[in-house]
């Protein structure tokens, strides 16, 4: 979900040139580094008890590392460019080569066989796991994507404000610090 | 009390782990907005500002 908002964002960036579109990705991808680095964490924790290892080199396992190692590449190049409008391009295009991960993450349970169950929500026959299983998750899903949401309104607004004021900053060096 | 059955210390491990990387998401966040807000601020106080904003003002 999160990784889908970059990349719709670096579409904006890359075709449409929207100013709010850089911004846009830029304030998603620590709010998806941290809720994919949540995700191996409780995984691993019930992976300990399912299948006795915290880890193992399992497709889907693998795959989302890889999807945090993007994240983290990705907040990397942010900071590295002083010039966030050259910054956003560059970054745009890594972004859109680093979607090719999410089929991956989503297909990788059926592809590759090993730890994993195949997919148990969005089948054809529909959701194979009880209810009461389904319906927390389903809940919490919502709930987190509602998180994601409103954090990413509140990083968006800082990431804009902070924008301001770097220009602000840069043109009074400029006037010798006279407004 | 509930009763988490034989995996309790995984479950409750799980719920403290997600809690604290939840709320230090939210803290942070909360933290950069407003440490940009103040940055903002302290520039306007030495009268370094969008000229809209001066114009607005009537500074």
């Amino acid at each position: 979900m999160v990784y889908g908002v970059m990349a719709i964002a670096a579409l904006g960036t890359l075709v449409w040139r929207h100013p709010l579109a850089d911004v846009a990705a830029k304030a998603a991808a620590p709010l998806g580094a941290t809720f994919t680095a949540l995700a191996l964490y409780s995984g691993a924790l019930w992976g300990r008890p399912t299948w006795g290892t915290f880890w193992e080199w399992d497709g889907r396992m693998t795959s989302t590392l890889v999807l945090l190692l993007i994240y983290l590449g990705v907040i990397a190049l942010w900071r590295a460019f002083d010039d966030q409008l050259k910054a956003g391009r560059i970054i745009a295009i890594v972004t859109l080569v680093g979607a090719l991960n999410i089929p991956i993450i989503k297909f990788s349970v059926d592809w590759w066989q090993t730890l994993h169950q195949p997919a148990s929500v969005l089948t054809a026959s529909g959701p194979k796991m009880p209810g009461s299983i389904l319906t927390p998750l389903i809940l919490m899903m919502a709930a987190f994507t509602l998180l994601f949401f409103l954090l990413h309104i509140v990083s968006m607004r800082t990431e804009i404000l902070r924008r301001r004021a770097t220009s602000l900053q840069r043109q009074a060096a400029m006037t010798g610090g006279n407004p | 009390m509930i009763d988490l059955g034989q995996h309790a210390e995984y479950i409750v491990w799980g719920y403290i782990g997600v809690a604290i990387g939840t709320l230090a998401l939210v803290g942070w966040v909360l933290f950069d907005s407003r440490r940009v807000a103040a940055r903002l601020k302290n520039l306007d106080a030495r009268g370094i500002r969008r000229r809209s904003s001066t114009s607005e003002t009537g500074a």
